[in-house]
């Protein structure tokens, strides 16, 4: 079983709603952090979220661009990020953020999280 | 100014491979494609539009509100699909209301920032050009 780092790294960033890793196309988080002012079901956010990168992934192997690192959807009221744990392990890192983020920190809090 | 030069306008971003306009539906209304591109346009942008599509409605039901962008990085490329709907549905077409989807691929290595900002600007400039009478 892969065990993956604490997500409380993500506790500083301005604007976060929660983090959530997920295996494959798995409906509940293997982990997941939730800031304290949220008020959503992460579970389910966090498995939308990550069947859009499912669906990423394949139009990028489809289009010949290669494996699918990273996805950001850009919504009216919030901003979600997907982040692939590895080609091999088919993991995903979910980030909740709202529109007053810090995007750039929550990005380096992500690349800090994979590496 | 016609919708091929307001297109033609990205050709200066860096890594450029190629830009198109399609229907919600994924119907292709007008692109331009760097000749030495990779990405065949048509069928990136058909699949890439699909992942918008299904980026909105995530959003929705997640309470995230409307999906406007999606930017997928992958190995090779970047895909920025950008939605613009001037109608007060989300995810329909509503006349004399423009809801058009444009995708725009980029190397791997570009400024995602300037393309967001640039793609912003255009898909703004084509609203005329592709609204349905009311």
């Amino acid at each position: 079983m892969t065990t993956y780092a604490d997500l409380s790294l993500f506790e500083d960033v301005d604007g976060l709603i929660g983090a959530a890793v997920f295996e494959g196309s798995g409906t509940a988080p293997v982990m997941q952090y939730n800031s304290a002012n949220a008020r959503i079901d992460l579970a389910k956010v966090g498995s939308l979220a990550n069947n859009v990168m499912i669906n990423a992934r394949d139009t990028a192997r489809k289009t010949g661009s290669g494996h699918c690192g990273m996805i950001h959807v850009h919504a009216t009221e919030a901003h979600i990020l997907v982040e692939s744990l590895g080609r091999d392990t088919n993991a995903n890192l979910v980030v909740l953020l709202d529109k007053q983020c810090n995007l750039g920190l929550a990005r380096s809090a992500l690349k800090r999280y994979i590496s | 100014m016609s919708v091929q030069e307001k297109l033609e306008t990205l050709k200066d971003l860096d890594g450029f491979k190629g830009v198109a306009v399609f229907t919600p539906r994924g119907e292709l209304l007008a692109g331009i494609q760097s000749p030495d591109s990779d990405v065949n346009l048509k069928d990136a942008g058909v699949l890439a539009n699909n992942v918008l599509l299904n980026a909105q409605k995530a959003a929705l039901e997640m309470g995230a509100g409307r999906g406007q962008l999606i930017q997928i990085d992958a190995q090779k490329t970047q895909l920025i699909v950008r939605c613009l709907n001037e109608g007060s549905h989300p995810l329909e077409c509503e006349p004399g209301h423009t809801h058009i989807h444009m995708v725009l691929a980029l190397d791997h290595a570009t400024s995602v920032g300037m393309a967001e900002r640039s793609i912003n600007q255009v898909i703004a400039k084509l609203a005329d050009d592709f609204r349905p009478p009311a």
